[in-house]
């Protein structure tokens, strides 16, 4: 095999600070490359150098053997490297076809034409689309799934994926992963970074570790073991720490008082009829395919949505019906919804950390006069960046600046300031590595403890099993099955959210 | 016009406009078949009151108060005395006395010294319906009056009414009078009674499926410490391990509770239906093909599915001194230990008396947490 593509000690500074610094890379024609690293370690900084969104400081970078200068991702496009970024980037007012042909229209365009050629070629991906549905109204998965389709039609030599599978349910995982090895046999060079190791060890040919910005590691996959990959990303082993024994090696928490009474909930067909209860003191985890309804159920508790105006149930909380049209009233009940889109829910990405957490009390109404003092919000920003150990460049750094596992941190700091009754996390370590998905689930375990009723929903089995006191499992649109964290197992939850 | 208004202000409010949704059983509420598995001590029909006096064990049937005693496995039961009316309470107080609650005749004191007192009424008001009595002390009786208009075989009226007359009464039976100090009133059925932490009482108010907390001295505004319950409950017992058990009868199901707000629909099932075949809550269920179906496909293969809605239950709930559940025992729809209306805790284990299916069984320490 030939190198497409070959990094010689490449250094990007910001601010004079370097988010990568020295680091030699090769990806050879027709392999799947992994890159795996804690948030920080600069693995988004050296993709997007690949796809032309920074350029080097120093440095060099070859393509086809030949040094090259990427000026932006439109240039990269035209030289064969596209990249899947981790937050899409679709245009929400654009339908899924749109998207799809974005930049490569022709001058007279038939839409009913651009449709039947997005439905064929979504089919051959295996992905269930909709082409003509507004992109606005997709969920995580299918923007995703949207994006990835994109990068497949421009026919692109290399691709990047910046943490592809995080938003897709395990059948479209499957059919992702076959659409990889279909585009490898093809010659195509792939770049994936992901935080799920195992998917890192299954499916690709070779692994680069980075810590600190620097290679750690860079070797065959066959020569990797999950230990060596976590030690080579953290410096020590995490692995009794990151779901060890399933939650099963501690005692449950016993039922505190009944907190939330979910009676007959409905909205539209998303939720039907749905009836669950939720116990302070207790992590009650909340597993479900992708259009079970279960971000849906608490976005209608926490306000951001509304359910059925006739027959919609009855929604109690602390023994009072409650029905909220915004998510005010709700956060000055004490009910906090931790989003699962960070980017568009979660913060301010232009302002800063103290910025962003300071709003957590003013939404509160904790200050009624509404006057800020941004020497207490920095104050409180330390406190809360010393407690959850938020790594940033700079204390006054934009959210936008910082990885995406330092920027959820901040979303659970900006919550956790309002003081909640009750607090919904909702993936609370999508695209978080696993030094800070340890910190992450160290920190829900202390709000549980301290008496607090808190809502784990997740996608990630493994993270249900270890942090659930008691696991609630929906499928289509209501409640199905709970279990006891103790003797639920992953194949009787997959039983339960699939049958 | 109105209807559509108060529809309107019910969705703005932020309560169901049909009030017709249930609490789910799930949590520490979450069913199970462990009354259906526990061990049978004893089959007597409309078994009731299990109490446990000084060195042995009571209970009721109809009219007939009987002496419970151990033999092999199970229990034989021997009648103690007959009375005129049914027996719908017993207490019993450690220094000897019994007290016993006749439907619609008030209580009568057996043994102790205040031996043969009758208390028919309670300050002027006619105990009709003593569902529950306590002693707090040989000299001083608690008894719930479960409705001041209904007797208590007469129950199903007093819910499909919408009644709230009942109350609860503190008497003094050192004194020539019995004077009566009403603790609590316009309670929605008490019907069981326990004492509390630092001079207070706990009530089960059934048709409002709460639990209250009431000072045990004077007349006070009822504080609820379990609310919102999934079945209506009954009696409570004290637990011998610190907490207490809880009986819940009959649960709580949407069609019933659509039947609570349909005023014209209740008015004329009231007056012209059989209590047997009402849509209420019943101790027992499934004996008679005229009984009122709630939607189809309930049995397959002539089973009775357990998930199905039904008129009876069997629930029994473990909680804490703060009253706060911390685990149960069922009998589904498709069990045989439905009605559980008396429960006792003695020697080591707990002893629930199923009125509806009529039998005693026993809940072993394991089984039971």
């Amino acid at each position: 095999m030939t190198a497409i593509l070959e990094l010689k000690k490449a250094t990007k500074d910001f601010r004079g600070v370097a988010a990568i610094k020295d680091v030699d890379f090769i990806l050879e024609t027709g392999e799947i490359h992994a890159i795996v690293g804690e948030n920080g370690a600069g693995k988004s900084t050296l993709t997007k150098i690949l796809a032309g969104v920074y350029q080097l400081s120093a440095g060099e970078m070859q393509f086809d053997g030949k040094p090259i200068q990427l000026a932006s991702p439109a240039d990269a496009l035209n030289r064969g490297i596209a990249m899947v970024f981790q937050e899409t980037n679709l245009v929400p007012s654009m339908t899924v076809a749109q998207n799809i042909y974005l930049g490569d229209e022709k001058v007279f365009n038939r839409l009913r034409g651009l449709y039947i050629q997005a439905q064929r070629f979504l089919l051959s991906l295996n992905f269930y689309v909709d082409p003509m549905a507004l992109v606005s109204s997709l969920g995580a998965g299918k923007k995703q799934m949207v994006e990835i389709a994109r990068a497949v039609h421009h026919k692109a030599r290399l691709m990047i994926f910046d943490e592809p599978t995080a938003t897709l349910t395990p059948e479209e995982k499957f059919h992702f992963f076959n659409l990889l090895q279909r585009l490898r046999r093809d010659g195509v060079s792939i770049i994936f970074i992901s935080h799920a190791l195992e998917e890192a060890l299954e499916l690709s040919d070779r692994i680069t570790v980075l810590r600190d910005g620097k290679v750690s590691a860079s070797d065959l996959t066959k020569n990797f073991t999950r230990d060596r990959i976590i030690q080579a990303m953290v410096g020590r082993s995490l692995t009794d720490e990151l779901y060890s024994g399933g939650g099963k090696d501690r005692a449950p928490r016993p039922y505190g008082e009944k907190v939330l009474s979910i009676q007959n909930l409905s909205m539209g067909t998303v939720v039907r009829n749905t009836s669950f209860s939720v116990f302070a003191g207790q992590i009650t985890g909340f597993f479900g395919l992708v259009g079970s309804g279960r971000t849906e159920t608490m976005k209608i508790v926490s306000g951001v949505l509304k359910r059925d105006f006739f027959h919609g149930g009855t929604v109690r909380f602390n023994e009072k019906p409650v029905r909220y049209r915004t998510p005010r009233p709700a956060v000055r009940d004490g009910i906090v919804y931790v989003t699962e889109d960070r980017k568009v829910e979660g913060f301010f990405e232009t302002m800063s950390i103290a910025a962003n957490i300071q709003l957590g009390t003013v939404a509160k109404g904790i200050n009624p006069l509404a006057v800020i003092s941004m020497a207490e919000a920095r104050v409180m920003a330390k406190q809360w960046t010393e407690r959850l150990a938020i790594r940033a460049i700079d204390p006054n750094a934009r959210i936008i600046e910082l990885s995406g596992g330092n920027q959820q941190k901040v979303v659970i700091a900006k919550s956790a300031v309002q003081k909640p009754k009750m607090i919904i996390f909702d993936e609370p370590t999508r695209g978080v590595d696993v030094g800070s998905i340890v910190e992450i689930h160290r920190f829900i375990n202390e709000l549980a403890d301290t008496g607090m009723a808190v809502i784990v929903i997740s996608s990630y089995l493994p993270e249900i099993l270890a942090l659930s006191d008691r696991i609630l499992v929906a499928r289509q649109g209501r409640i199905v099955e709970e279990m006891d964290g103790r003797t639920a197992t992953e194949p009787r939850i997959m039983y339960a959210a699939v049958h | 016009m109105i209807g559509a208004l108060k529809a309107f202000y019910a969705g703005f409010r932020g309560f169901d406009e049909v009030g017709s949704t249930v609490p789910m059983m799930d949590g520490p509420l979450k069913p199970n078949t462990a009354l259906d598995d526990a061990q049978v001590l004893l089959k007597l029909p409309a078994v009731d009151n299990l109490t446990a006096p000084a060195g042995g064990l009571v209970c009721s049937q109809g009219t007939g108060l009987l002496r419970l005693h151990t033999s092999g496995y199970g229990l034989t039961a021997a009648v103690d005395r007959t009375f005129t009316s049914d027996i719908t309470c017993l207490a019993a107080d450690p220094a000897g006395a019994l007290a016993i609650g006749l439907d619609g005749r008030g209580v009568v004191i057996q043994g102790g010294r205040h031996d043969r007192v009758h208390i028919k009424d309670a300050d002027g008001e006619i105990l009709r319906a003593p569902t529950a009595a306590l002693f707090l002390d040989s000299d001083t009786l608690i008894v719930a009056n479960g409705s001041a208009e209904f007797t208590m075989a007469d129950w199903k009226r007093d819910l499909m009414n919408r009644r709230s007359s009942g109350s609860i009464w503190r008497v003094a039976l050192g004194s020539q009078a019995r004077d009566a100090t009403p603790l609590a009133r316009n309670l929605a059925f008490p019907y069981g009674l326990a004492p509390g932490s630092g001079g207070t009482v706990l009530a089960s108010e059934a048709w409002r499926h709460r639990v209250v907390t009431l000072d045990a001295s004077t007349l006070t505004v009822p504080r609820a410490v379990l609310s919102d319950l999934p079945a209506y409950p009954a009696r409570i017992a004290t637990a011998a391990g610190g907490g207490y058990w809880l009986a819940l009868f009959a649960p709580r199901n949407q069609l019933v509770e659509f039947v609570l707000r349909e005023e014209a629909y209740r008015r004329r099932m009231v007056s012209d239906i059989d209590p047997a075949y009402w849509i209420a809550p019943a101790f027992s269920s499934g004996a008679s093909f005229l009984e009122p179906i709630q939607g189809g496909a309930r049995k397959k293969l002539n089973m009775l599915k357990p998930w199905s809605p039904s008129w009876s239950y069997g629930l029994v709930v473990r909680c804490d001194a703060a009253m706060r559940p911390l685990a149960s025992c069922h009998s589904r729809a498709g069990g045989n230990i439905h009605g559980v209306s008396s429960l006792v805790d003695v020697g080591g284990a707990l002893l629930v008396g199923a009125k509806g299916s009529g039998a005693i069984v026993r809940l072993e320490d394991g089984v039971r947490l």
